[in-house]
């Protein structure tokens, strides 16, 4: 998934009304976010957080794949997607459930299905170094996207 | 009038199941058999404090996890007790919370 595909994500996701920021997880690492400046730096440990819940669950079994934490004035959403990253959703209490979860849903399935982006060129031959490098990165990217849905 | 609350909970149709626990997270009262279970949701009544120091977001109100294989699960986090309840997978999440917190607002469970 490049980084465009996520912010494509995040985009629309925040264009619900009800949420006001996303952010995607992998690895420790937060990977693209909408959440303003200031909880920057808390997202990836949120995220640890969250993703030690989900394998915690698993590993009595227990396939849950969405965890609701209920704050004051919010509710921070969270989604397993395709066993792979953490897409986190800050929401309001009174927000549409099914329409998130069927957006996220049809965005497990997109990424599950074009993860590899497409041949920039498939009509020209190409330079051989050049081609090994791309495919060599296409494949880390592929191996990624296979693997890690991203 | 613990008790009650408790019975009327448990009254409620999609409830599978629940445990109470002190803040000490020892149990007052359950009913969930599956140990393996009753440990998760102690497990989450105790992590609660560690994500609220993490993100500075303010308390926890509840932590519920959802699945299209197993049951629902949640835990209402209150200062003196928490409740953890396992529920019936695809029912609404929104009707039966605010049933459960009528109940709980009894307690000294929830406060929304």
């Amino acid at each position: 998934m490049s980084k465009l595909d996520r912010e494509k994500i995040l985009d629309e996701l925040v264009s619900f009304e009800g949420i006001s920021h996303s952010c995607i997880y992998q690895n420790e690492q937060i990977l693209a976010s909408t959440f303003p400046s200031i909880i920057q730096d808390k997202l990836s440990g949120m995220g640890r957080f969250i993703d030690k819940i989900f394998s915690s669950a698993h590993a009595i079994d227990q396939a849950h794949d969405e965890i609701h934490i209920e704050l004051e004035e919010n509710t921070l959403i969270t989604y397993r997607v395709n066993d792979d990253f953490l897409l986190m959703l800050m929401a309001t209490k009174g927000i549409n459930l099914s329409l998130v979860y069927m957006t996220v849903k049809a965005i497990e399935k997109s990424v599950k299905l074009h993860g590899l982006p497409p041949p920039k060129n498939t009509a020209s031959p190409p330079v051989p170094s050049e081609v090994s490098k791309e495919k060599k990165c296409l494949m880390i990217t592929g191996k990624k996207t296979y693997l890690f849905g991203l | 009038m613990e008790e009650d609350v408790i019975d009327q909970i448990m009254q409620i149709k999609q409830i599978k199941g629940f445990i109470q626990t002190d803040t000490e997270g020892e149990d007052v009262a359950s009913t969930i058999e599956d140990e393996q279970l009753a440990h998760f949701m102690r497990f989450l009544v105790g992590y609660a404090p560690v994500f609220e120091k993490t993100a500075e977001l303010g308390p926890i109100r509840s932590i519920i996890l959802t699945s299209n294989k197993n049951n629902n699960l949640g835990v209402f986090i209150g200062k003196e007790h928490s409740l953890g309840v396992l529920f019936a997978r695809g029912c609404s999440i929104k009707k039966l919370f605010s049933q459960i917190k009528a109940y709980l607002n009894k307690l000294s469970i929830g406060d929304a």
